[in-house]
């Protein structure tokens, strides 16, 4: 009996119990990306979907695979020009005042970095993937990850502490 | 620090609509399931985890009916009596997942328990309601009642004692004590036994009154069944 649900459960495992967790952060990495709120869900959407349909054996390599989906998914996306160059959650939506200007000025901050200053900084300490991972999705070795993120990270300070503007 | 930054940047994301986020993952979920016939698999699945005495004894019932068949002798007293052990030991196993605390396993699984119950007692019902068939034809070549009032005399019994372990199966009685259906089906066997043995037989005329039983308990084998799934469901919720 306990045989008979582990192998059910073995094959719903490898694809579907990871979507609680992983569902959030690929749709936070698609949003930062696209800056686009319907547009980021839509895309976390047709990641898991596009997961689903691919020929992925379990490796321990999950996250890496859907994160390089997603990747390829916004940078499609942005070619078509569909994302707004401002966030589309400028107005504070009944934030309070002081929560929606930190909202602000984290975005103002994170508009002024490089796509790829923003895209370490996300996963790193927003989804806090490990080194590992990021190496694997960004092809950075991690002697080269490990200095950028301390710089990303230094800059990232910098700009919330200048108000989102460089100095 | 690094909190702090993973707060700021969270507090800054948009959260995704959650009603949107939970049709996708139900439906994902569905999806990955795969396209291989969940309840025909389920019930499959099931069939092998019943344990073997309860083949072993709808065959060994089978065996003596066939040996009554091989020898031209009468064996429906000996084999309504076995009827209730069958139908017993069936309702026992069928609930096992209860008594060994394996509910709350098989209910976070994405087949509910209330699935996996409904899956034992189709395939175990499939195999009996066959075997029940085929017994009547066996066992009524000999008996001299006729293949439909054999397979009624065959049925009362095996449905009693279903009808009574189920209801036992819901008490806390029945659930701690496993020989509790052993003793139900013991009663019901002895009563055929009487019946046949000490020669209480309906009289002319009144043989009608095993159709009749027969379908009351076919109704009350139906309620039965009906309730130990709604109890299963209380049980979760």
């Amino acid at each position: 009996m306990l045989k008979s649900i582990i192998q059910y459960r073995g094959r719903y495992n490898s694809r579907a119990m990871d979507i609680e967790e992983q569902y959030d952060k690929i749709y936070r990495f698609c949003y930062y990306r696209v800056k686009n709120k319907e547009t980021a869900e839509d895309l976390t959407q047709e990641t898991f979907l596009r997961f689903l349909k691919s020929p992925y054996e379990e490796r321990g390599e999950r996250i890496r695979y859907l994160y390089t989906i997603a990747r390829n998914l916004c940078t499609e996306e942005m070619r078509r020009e569909r994302a707004e160059e401002l966030p589309d959650d400028v107005s504070d939506d009944g934030l309070e005042a002081e929560k929606a200007a930190e909202k602000a000025q984290v975005n103002l901050a994170l508009g002024r970095m490089s796509e790829e200053d923003r895209e370490l900084l996300i996963l790193r300490y927003m989804n806090e993937e490990s080194l590992r991972d990021i190496s694997r999705i960004t092809g950075l070795s991690r002697f080269a990850l490990y200095r950028k993120l301390n710089r990303v990270k230094k800059e990232f300070m910098r700009l919330m502490e200048g108000g989102g503007t460089h100095e | 620090m690094n909190r702090e930054i993973k707060m700021q940047l969270l507090s800054a994301a948009p959260v995704p609509d959650h009603r949107k986020k939970d049709r996708f993952v139900r439906a994902y979920r569905k999806q990955c399931r795969g396209g291989r016939g969940g309840t025909f698999d389920i019930i499959r699945s099931q069939m092998g985890y019943i344990r073997m005495p309860v083949w072993l004894l709808s065959l060994a019932v089978l065996i003596v009916a066939v040996w009554g068949l091989y020898k031209d002798r009468e064996v429906i007293a000996a084999v309504s009596a076995i009827m209730p052990f069958v139908s017993g030991i069936a309702v026992f196993d069928s609930a096992r997942s209860g008594r060994y605390g394996m509910t709350e396993l098989e209910s976070v699984t994405y087949v509910s328990e209330r699935g996996v119950l409904f899956a034992r007692f189709v395939s175990i019902g499939i195999v009996h309601i066959a075997l029940l068939l085929v017994l009547a034809v066996i066992a009524g070549r000999q008996s001299g009642y006729g293949y439909m009032m054999t397979g009624a005399m065959l049925t009362t019994p095996y449905l009693i004692s279903s009808a009574l372990c189920m209801e036992l199966e819901r008490t806390a009685l029945g659930r701690r004590n496993a020989l509790s259906a052993i003793a139900v089906s013991a009663a019901v066997s002895g009563v055929m036994l009487l019946i046949q043995v000490e020669g209480w037989q309906l009289p002319e005329g009144w043989q009608w009154v095993w159709y009749a039983a027969a379908a009351v308990l076919i109704v009350i084998e139906y309620a039965e069944i009906r309730k130990t799934f709604r109890w299963e469901e209380y049980a979760w919720n």
